[in-house]
């Protein structure tokens, strides 16, 4: 079976350009882990620059689900299953749904070779994958058309076998992990 | 062919279980243009902050990247580590890249960017030159390949409406006299 980035490119979704990469029509680039994990490294213990990390990746992920979410009518559910392939494929990690409820908007998601989480390993005192939880809270608050979040519970830097997010609207989140939310959102 | 097709063909680029991996097992991240766009106008709202992220690029090209691909691929001359470098750049995504100028003596790179991806993405936007993420690429970069501490810095750039951007590598004597006021403000001491 085709793999996600095999598929991609047969559909011409993925063009790789001297000087341009384009995903679905929009321009990315590649940047190396060790760059990003050193500034994630530096901020992490800033809750001010921490989450100002998670609001452009979210701010990016909206834009992203708008152009490309809207021109193919996925319901919501069908969308965020997609949207963790798109991520998987852009590098970060092995992200699962643990549970999805498109309906009440909340969710569970895994991430497993979180780049970050493995290179801040016994460096951090916090969560540490704000990009993921940006990329995908960006993903589905336009999904659902209506503002959620992800806030970060368990992550590899500190010591878990993998990274867990909760998925749902502020109000939910600030009811049920308000230390974590107050922080990280 | 592009050097993303030669890549591919030398199985040097793998999109797979979640990891992007490049020349020797290198793991990169796709990063949107928004993104990018929006951190860095963000964080040059501040121009310490500015400086810090120029310096922490330097640093992870000079420590990391270069070190490791070189590291799998052998020696070369310094032309050929320039022209595969660029030849990366481009292939990440990062803009149209062309070497202006290469001095090996002083030693002074100058590259000219087309479209570079921050700088295009934040087109009138901002009243600086803008692409410190790339900047300091260049920094590091060059400082490996000519083992010698060099700097950067951007004399033109297309957020401003020039044509292109404009990046020069060299000694931090020679840039300080070159270019006083852009040094301060972009490198500072």
């Amino acid at each position: 079976m085709a793999s996600f980035f095999e598929k991609i490119m047969l559909a011409r979704q993925a063009l790789f350009n001297d000087g341009n990469i384009q995903l679905f029509g929009l321009r990315y680039a590649l940047v190396t882990e060790y760059f990003f994990n050193m500034l994630t490294e530096k901020i992490n213990d800033n809750p001010r620059l921490s989450k100002l990390l998670y609001a452009d990746a979210k701010r990016a992920a909206y834009n992203f689900a708008l152009k490309v979410g809207s021109s193919r009518s996925y319901s919501a559910d069908d969308y965020l299953k997609w949207a963790i392939e798109i991520e998987e494929f852009a590098g970060w990690g092995v992200l699962k749904w643990e549970e999805l409820d498109a309906k009440a908007m909340r969710g569970t998601l895994t991430a497993s070779d979180s780049a970050t989480g493995g290179y801040l390993k016994g460096k951090a005192d916090a969560p540490c994958d704000h990009v993921i939880r940006g990329l995908m809270a960006g993903n589905a608050s336009c999904a659902f058309k209506s503002d959620v979040d992800l806030v970060e519970t368990e992550c590899i830097a500190l010591g878990k076998s993998k990274c867990r997010f909760e998925m749902g609207s502020p109000s939910a989140l600030m009811a049920e992990y308000k230390e974590l939310y107050d922080r990280q959102v | 062919m592009t050097f993303f097709e030669k890549l591919m063909l030398a199985r040097q680029v793998s999109f797979k279980g979640g990891r992007v991996e490049v020349l020797g097992g290198q793991r990169l991240m796709l990063f949107q243009q928004k993104f990018l766009a929006n951190f860095t106008e963000d964080i040059i709202k501040d121009a310490e902050a500015a400086r810090a992220l120029y310096k922490d690029c330097r640093k992870d090209m000079a420590e990391n990247f270069i070190r490791k691909v070189l590291g799998s691929h052998g020696a070369a001359s310094k032309k050929e580590v320039l022209s595969l470098l660029g030849n990366v750049a481009g292939f990440a995504g990062w803009g149209v890249y062309r070497y202006e100028s290469i001095d090996e003596a002083k030693p002074r790179v100058v590259i000219n960017m087309g479209e570079c991806i921050v700088g295009s993405a934040l087109r009138y936007k901002v009243s600086a030159p803008c692409d410190h993420i790339f900047r300091g690429f260049v920094a590091g970069g060059t400082s490996r390949v000519y083992g010698k501490e060099l700097e950067c810095v951007e004399s033109s750039c297309i957020a401003l409406g020039d044509e292109h951007c404009r990046f020069v590598a060299s000694v931090r004597e020679e840039l300080k006299k070159e270019f006083p006021e852009l040094y301060g403000v972009q490198v500072g001491d």
